[in-house]
This record gives C-alpha cells, structure tokens and sequence, in this order.
C-alpha cells in the first residue's frame, strides 16, 4: 500500500471559506450552499445535518473532491478542490479519503474481503499485500468468518461494516460518511459508529458524517446544522442533559450481524434538543 | 483487477451467455462460412494442388488449370533439357461428352496423364488401383460424381467423345469447381476423347530435382520457350483461385454474409455490455468516487470484453470442429485452415474490444457524486 501524504501536513484539514454552490443556469439556477465558511481539525468528527434539500450531500460531495465549487475556497487535507484536474482529484481521494456510501455500493459477486481490497487494487498494491490489509480490517469488524462470502449473502449489518472496512483499508486522513446508519436499526446503527470511532483513534482520521439519525449525533464532537444551503449551526452536539454514547465492547459489536428490527422502546420523555438554531 | 474484472463478469451469467452467444455465433459464422468458401474455391485448384507436379507449363495465356490452350507436345523435349528439371510429362485437360445408357449424356472434364509416370493421376482410389487405367479403355470415376454418369460400377462401360470408355477405378473426394465429373484416363486416349491432334497437350507437368529453385526453373523455361507460361504449383493454384474470384464475386458474396454475421456478433456482445453496465453504474459511480481513474475502468471493460473473446472462440471453434467433422463432404466441404481460425479469433477480439468502447463512454459520463446522491 502506497500512502500519498499531502505535501505539507495541514492543521486543519479542511477548511472552506464562503463556498458557495449553484445547480443550474440562468433562471432554472438554484443555490445549494451559500458562503459557507467552517474549518475541521485534525482528528475531528464533525456531523451535517438538517432537512432533506439543505445541502448536506453537495457538501460533503465537494469535500470528496467530486464536486466542484462555484465560489469560495476549499481546502482537503492542504489541496484546492477547485485547482484540482479530475485526475489529480481521483488520487486524492484514492490515497487520502475513504468514503462510506449510504448503500455500501459494495460490488456484487466479489467477496467481502475482495471488495474491501478494492481500494488498494486501484493504488496497484500486490494482491496478496492487499487481501491482507483486508483481511485484518475485516477481523477488526468482526468478519473475519464471513471474508470469503459473496456480499450477495451478507445481512445489512454485515454489509455495512465490509463498506467500513473498505473506507479504512488505504489508512485514510480523512473519512466521509453519507448517511451511515440510514439501513440500520439503533443498536447496528449506533455499533457500527462505534465501530468507526474504534478504528480511527488509532489512526487520527478526520471524520465527516451527513446524517438524519439523532440516534448517533452523541458521537460528533461539533455539529454543523445546514438549512437552505447556509450554515445555521455550528457547535458541540451534547447538551447537559443528553445521555452520552452507550459504548459497546468490541465483542459485543462483533456480535452483531444479521439485521433485526428495532424493538419498540419504551416511552421516554422528550430528549433535550441536541442543536438550538440561532 | 482482474478478479474484479473476471468475478462481476461471472456474477452477471444471464448476460454472459447471451454474450458468449453472441460471440460463438460470429466465431462459428466465420469459420463455417469461411471454411465452406475455402472449401469451394480450393476446388479450382484442385489438380494443381494434388497433382504432384512443382511446375505448370502451359500457353503464355494460361489462367485456369481446367481451361487450358493446346501447346505442341514436342516442346516437352526443350523442357526436360531445363536444368533443376528432373521429369517433365504432357498433360492433356479438355471438355467433352458422356454418354450414358440411358441415351442421356453429361458433360465431363477428362484429364489424360502420362501412362508411364501417371504424373497429375487420380488419387484418393476407392475402388480398383490407380494404375488400372493402363488398361484398355481404362478411365476412373469418382464415387460422389457417379449419380451424375448412371452409376457406373468397376467394369460398366460408358462412351466420352464417341469412343468407348472403361471404368477401371473409383476415386472418392476429386470434385471441381465446375459441375462437370472428373474423368482420368491416360494421354492419348484422353486426346481421343476429346478430338485432340496426337502432337497436341494443354501442359507440360514438371517435376524439379531435389533442391532446384522453381522460380528460377520457371525462369529458365520462359528463356528457353518464349511461347508458353512457367509458374510454379503455388503460383498457378492462386491464379486458377483468382480466376473465379474475380469473374464470380463469390469472395464479395461469401464476405458480405460473413461480415453480417460478425456484425450481429459485435450488436450481441455491446449490447450484453452496455446492459451490464447500466445494471451496475451505481457501483461503477462508486468505484470513480473511490478514485478509479477511466483507463483503470476501462481495463475492467476490456478484460470482460476479452473474457468473452476468448471463452467464446473457444467453444465456437470446437463447434466448427464439430461441423467438420459432421456436416464436411466432398461436395460441400468445409476446409478451415489456421489462419482463417487465428484470424477470425482476433477478428473477434477486435469486435469485442470495440464493443466494450459504448459502455466505457457511457461509464466516462457517469459522475461519481451520484453514489452520494442515492
């Protein structure tokens, strides 16, 4: 596995300063992000959120590199998204970015451990050097039994966390999650976070998440609160009175594969919201 | 890449097969269409080819091997003197007419060879022995053209030019392009056939001493009788081939129903991919926002593409041997030599190859923030 370090380490991996983004010309013209500014520290998981249509997914494609802005400046891991030719942005995102889809988009017929060795074939690891980065990711994520299956066969459980595995295996500085936990229940939903956050301490990625589920914003150290393409929020997810993160062992997030229904829970009380909108 | 390649091939084995249809039905279209089309025209050349002689001379005009001009017999002599020739013997070749006992008659090429070398005889005897058409009135027939001459058997008498006719022996497989039976029968009784002045031949046949240069005995005969054509075996094959080439357009004929077939080959396997494709753009869409580059995408295609190439070949090339061995006869036979297979396999590879281009383009449009979309 060859690692593609950014030329100069940044101290803040990403930073955007008054981006702005328009789909269409013209009269069909619609901004999607407007003069956003916020920066990412090193080792910082910073979730979107906000309703359906603010902007969250075009964000997060623009900090993947596969997107372009109209205005402003972007800045991934020291690079100039809008400097970068498609090839040059293909790289990064092959050596510096790991990306977890909100349907896995994991290749049908290939295995488990094929698929997440994907990423380092297209580096042009050796073979035997990549399936066995995959194979220990896959131990990591408690697949260890399954790396020879067909994804075909995999639950969505299990299937999630071969996309987790593959986002990790090229030792990414920086991970992006689209809706992560949308075809999960709570329990997986919350066990594959902790998952992720297990292996990128080590790792000090920077992690970014777009996400509807309230469920697993306890794990964000800031929220980013999106609406009508503008920033609206900014700041730590955890007020006094929310519960903090339920955290699984590792065995008991191994344990978890096939995927089951969320039980009805018991009635709570209204939790505290977890953001206040200025 | 190659696994990736190769696996989501194999996952998609609806669209496999239809692909491998495609690509067997091209390779076996080819092959068989080709073979038959060697098969015929290889017939032109038939007495060239299996005549047993090195070099062919005949009149300075000469261009088909069954529609040959008289030449003096006596320049046999200034042949033989030509060094590098070891023996040089009169042919004769030349239409005339059978008749049958029904009362009926059919027309037939007799070829007369020397009775003494039996240079440019039948060959692939059935029945009988070759050098039976020493014999009196000795002539050989073939098997597959006996329905055409009322089923003579060893012995049945026959006439050809209004003189009597023996059949001695029985060949099998000597059939010409022409529809007209061959009839073998020693020289001057073939002149007497065909009303032939005795000082008369349609070629000399040669053969060369070991080593000799046959372009350079051709040469030398040429040199030593202006009056008449050398050509080596090769050479007067190709040009007996030409021939009806270019008088018939059977080549245009075969080649335009060969292309068809190849291009109904190049639809099946573009389509199967370009659908397999469309089946699998979120995963694609995936693999570019990973940061696959087009060239790294398109070698997927490619090896797909080649997969099938091969796979198919393979099995439509068994199926020609099949066809070969099964449907091939004398009268229809399917000749398929190596390099009519090799170049259909590439052709084919070729097609494949190109066929994967569609997808590919298609793939290129695709934008990789899609899979983040949905």
């Amino acid at each position: 596995m060859v690692k593609h370090p950014p030329p100069t380490p940044p101290a803040a991996p990403i930073v955007v300063d008054a981006l702005s983004k328009t789909y269409g010309r013209g009269a069909d013209a619609t901004p999607v992000l407007r003069d956003l500014s916020f920066s990412v520290a090193r080792g910082e998981w910073v979730f979107l959120v906000g309703p359906s249509g603010s902007g969250k997914t075009t964000l997060l494609s623009i900090l993947g590199c596969v997107l372009s802005p109209d205005a402003g400046r972007v800045e991934v891991l020291g690079r100039d998204v809008r400097s970068l030719s498609p090839q040059a942005a293909a790289e990064l995102r092959l050596r510096n970015i790991g990306f977890i889809f909100q349907r896995f988009h994991l290749i049908r017929g290939l295995t488990a451990q094929e698929n997440v060795s994907v990423p380092l074939t297209l580096q042009g690891a050796n073979q035997t050097v990549a399936r066995r980065r995959a194979d220990e990711l896959l131990a990591a994520v408690g697949l260890a039994e399954h790396r020879h299956r067909n994804v075909r066969k995999l639950s969505v459980g299990q299937c999630q966390r071969v996309a987790l595995a593959r986002a990790l295996v090229t030792n990414p500085d920086l991970i992006l999650a689209d809706e992560p936990t949308a075809s999960l229940d709570g329990e997986h939903g919350h066990a594959a976070m902790q998952l992720l956050r297990e292996l990128t301490t080590q790792s000090g990625a920077t992690v970014i998440v777009v996400t509807h589920d309230p469920r697993i914003q306890s794990f964000a150290d800031r929220v980013l609160k999106l609406e009508n393409g503008q920033l609206c929020a900014n700041q730590s997810p955890l007020s006094p009175n929310t519960p903090a993160p339920r955290n699984l062992g590792t065995d008991e997030i191994r344990s978890i594969g096939e995927f089951t229904p969320t039980p009805p829970e018991e009635p709570q009380n209204e939790p505290e919201p977890m953001l206040v909108v200025e | 890449m190659g696994t990736l390649a190769l696996k989501t091939l194999l996952d998609d084995r609806g669209k496999l097969l239809t692909a491998l249809v495609g690509v067997v039905f091209a390779v076996v279209l080819v092959n068989v269409q080709g073979g038959l089309f060697v098969g015929l025209i290889r017939k032109a050349s038939l007495l060239v080819d299996n005549g047993a002689a090195d070099v062919w001379v005949g009149h300075r005009h000469m261009n088909n091997v069954d529609f040959p001009r008289d030449i003096p017999r006596r320049w046999v002599h200034r042949v033989r003197a030509v060094p590098g020739v070891a023996a040089a013997e009169p042919y004769i070749i030349g239409h005339s007419v059978m008749t049958l006992p029904n009362g009926g008659f059919e027309q037939v090429l007799v070829v007369g060879s020397d009775p003494a070398t039996l240079l440019g005889n039948a060959w692939r005897v059935v029945e009988g022995r070759a050098d039976d058409v020493r014999q009196t009135d000795g002539v050989i027939i073939d098997v597959c053209d006996a329905d055409k001459i009322g089923h003579p058997q060893i012995g049945d008498l026959r006439e050809i030019g209004g003189q009597r006719a023996r059949v001695v022996a029985r060949s099998e497989g000597i059939l010409g392009f022409l529809v007209t039976p061959y009839i073998f029968t020693t020289i001057d009784r073939a002149a007497a056939y065909l009303h032939k002045p005795a000082d008369k031949c349609s070629y000399f046949v040669v053969q060369l001493e070991p080593g000799a240069d046959p372009a350079a005995v051709c040469r030398d005969i040429r040199a030593c009788l202006p009056e008449v054509e050398a050509c080596t075996r090769d050479e007067y094959a190709g040009w007996s081939i030409d021939y009806w080439l270019k008088r018939t357009g059977l080549g245009i004929s075969f080649g335009a129903s060969t292309l068809l077939g190849l291009a109904v080959g190049l639809v099946i396997v573009a389509q199967t991919l370009y659908a397999s494709v469309l089946d699998r753009l979120s995963e694609y869409a995936a693999l570019k926002a990973i940061g696959a580059t087009d060239r790294q995408i398109f070698a997927i295609l490619s090896s797909q593409a080649i997969v099938m190439a091969i796979v198919g070949s393979l099995v439509g090339l068994a199926i020609v041997l099949a066809c070969q061995s099964f449907v091939s006869t004398p009268r229809a036979p399917i000749v398929v030599p190596w390099w009519l297979s090799f170049g259909s396999v590439t052709l084919v590879l070729v097609i494949c190859l190109a066929a994967a281009a569609a997808p590919y383009l298609r793939i290129r449009r695709v934008d990789p923030a899609m899979v983040l979309q949905t």
